[in-house]
């Protein structure tokens, strides 16, 4: 019995294997076109934060932690471009269907895309992320940098952004999807998030809305990727892994369960 | 003649009325009121607050206009958008282009498009004065030139999107259309920050590129809508910002019309 167990879970990692090296094919053929893509929002945010906002009053020490806003809009652009892909999957060419006949647990089929997403977001974001560092490079200080607190706080932000659009894919119906979801759920997480604003000025500004923004996951992303690369006031970083972990768990199971009701709505 | 497509040319009016009416309710909400209170809220008092505390009020109105630039770009964006996926596969323009001239059609849907982004986001400043008050700093404001200049910025933007549509081959290019082309355009036409900042800084680097901002006809969309609303020297004219606008639709309107005949005609 546990001889069979064995089997079958080898011959699910081989599938799930197979099914990530297929994404990575596509990856490899797109990477050029969607690294040019993300060129101009990184060169934009660069200029806007770097060399404009300062001529218009802006604390020059806020800078970095502004910047290092840009990695998560970054994420959030790439992510939901692909869930928008997905979408259009699930509505016209139904690909999707098709994996759901392999011989794979739906977990395992949903934590393919997952994976696909970070793999994706990992690849596109990174080299972009890197890019405005030189270009800011008496702006910002990066000596204290922790950089495998970095990659860690990365992945986790990545992998949430990758469950949260995944989580609206499955959640709301085509319709719905292209023509509120912008306006009523990606708009409000966002722009009310400590990725636009830090969270300890905001909290010296108004200790209501600082306590409002921990609520927002985003929030722990961002200033964890403070807290790993700059010297500041930021969230501690035991926090925002904490934090981290607690969406992504979260979101994982509200995303099997929107799967679940989305493939068999009785 | 003239009769007969000017009948038909508000039929298309109307269809075209007729088919956002099903989602007008969606449209409401979203943009006169989810939109407005975010971006105010954000852009109009927290983040002026946070990033600029020695001038809080002005910095309010010179942020919040990017957002109203937004929303005019993402509402025209969406209006034209059927232009481009009904080529790709109904190809229902084929039919209505048999019964009016190409040319009249591309009007038909600027008129629209024009109108029906005005009407949606007309309602946004006079809802930030509402919630904002004293916060949203004003001295010039002029409401007549203000709706001026949103209404050619509608029209203007209508006009850039109907043209990239027709220009564009296939719908996934629409991200790169917004990456590499609206989005540098945007950035440089002063959403972020006053042409005069954008200009000062070029000039530092060049003695003759800053004169490049004044090609980018965003930059007049941004200008007139603080002129309109702050006021001074600071800023072009709105009015001369609006013949602006109007010169610029009729140039893109052109093109349009040229790329939209090649799409239609095999031959």
């Amino acid at each position: 019995m546990e001889q069979s167990q064995l089997t079958h879970n080898f011959f699910y990692f081989r599938v799930f294997c197979a099914l990530i090296r297929r994404e990575i094919c596509v990856l490899k053929q797109d990477l050029r076109a969607r690294l040019i893509d993300g060129i101009a929002p990184v060169l934009s945010q660069v200029l806007v934060l770097g060399y404009l906002f300062d001529r218009m009053g802006m604390s020059q020490s806020l800078i970095g932690p502004a910047y290092a806003g840009t990695v998560l809009q970054l994420s959030f652009f790439v992510s939901y471009s692909m869930a928008q892909n997905l979408k259009f999957d699930l509505k016209h060419d139904r690909f999707f269907e098709y994996q759901l006949t392999l011989p794979l647990p739906k977990s395992l089929l949903l934590a393919t895309y997952a994976t696909t997403l970070l793999v994706n977001i990992t690849c596109i974001t990174l080299p972009l992320f890197g890019l405005g560092i030189p270009l800011l490079a008496n702006k910002i200080d990066l000596s204290s940098a922790n950089w495998f607190a970095f990659i860690g706080i990365f992945l986790l932000s990545a992998l949430l952004f990758s469950l949260l659009m995944l989580f609206f894919v499955f959640r709301y119906d085509f319709d719905w999807f292209w023509d509120n979801l912008w306006a009523r759920r990606l708009s409000p997480i966002f722009n009310l998030s400590a990725a636009v604003f830090l969270w300890h000025q905001t909290s010296l500004f108004s200790p209501t809305l600082g306590w409002l923004l921990l609520l927002n996951p985003i929030t722990y992303a961002a200033e964890g990727i403070r807290a790993a690369l700059l010297q500041g006031t930021f969230l501690p970083l035991w926090a925002c892994f904490a934090g981290l972990i607690f969406f992504n768990t979260l979101l994982w199971i509200a995303l099997m369960r929107s799967l679940t009701k989305s493939l068999d709505p009785v | 003649m003239i009769l007969k497509n000017a009948r038909v040319f508000i039929s298309f009016l109307w269809r075209d009325w007729h088919c956002k009416r099903k989602h007008l309710g969606q449209w409401i909400i979203n943009f006169t009121l989810l939109y407005p209170a975010l971006y105010c809220f954000c852009f109009g008092y927290v983040k002026p607050r946070i990033l600029f505390p020695n001038n809080p009020d002005t910095m309010s109105t010179i942020l919040l206009m990017g957002p109203v630039f937004l929303m005019v770009l993402i509402v025209t964006f969406d209006l034209s958008l059927d232009l481009l996926l009904d080529l790709d596969e109904d190809r229902f323009t084929e039919y209505q282009t048999l019964i009016l001239s190409p040319r009249l059609y591309l009007l038909e849907r600027l008129t629209f498009s024009t109108l029906f982004t005005f009407g949606i986001t007309a309602p946004f400043m006079p809802i930030a004065k509402f919630i904002l008050g004293s916060h949203l700093a004003t001295p010039g404001l002029s409401w007549p030139q203000y709706f001026l200049i949103l209404f050619t910025s509608s029209l203007a933007c209508s006009a850039y999107h109907i043209c990239a549509m027709c220009i564009l081959t296939k719908s996934s290019q629409l991200m790169s259309l917004w990456t590499r082309i609206t989005f540098i355009f945007s950035t440089f036409g002063g959403f972020w920050v006053p042409r005069a900042v954008l200009m000062s800084f070029i000039a530092e680097y060049s003695s003759w590129a800053h004169y490049l901002v004044f090609i980018n006809p965003f930059v007049y969309i941004t200008d007139g809508l603080r002129g309109a609303t702050i006021g001074g020297s600071g800023f072009i004219s709105p009015l001369l910002c609006a013949l602006v606008l109007v010169g610029f639709t009729v140039i893109t309107m052109l093109f349009a019309a040229f790329f939209f005949k090649r799409k239609l005609d095999h031959v």
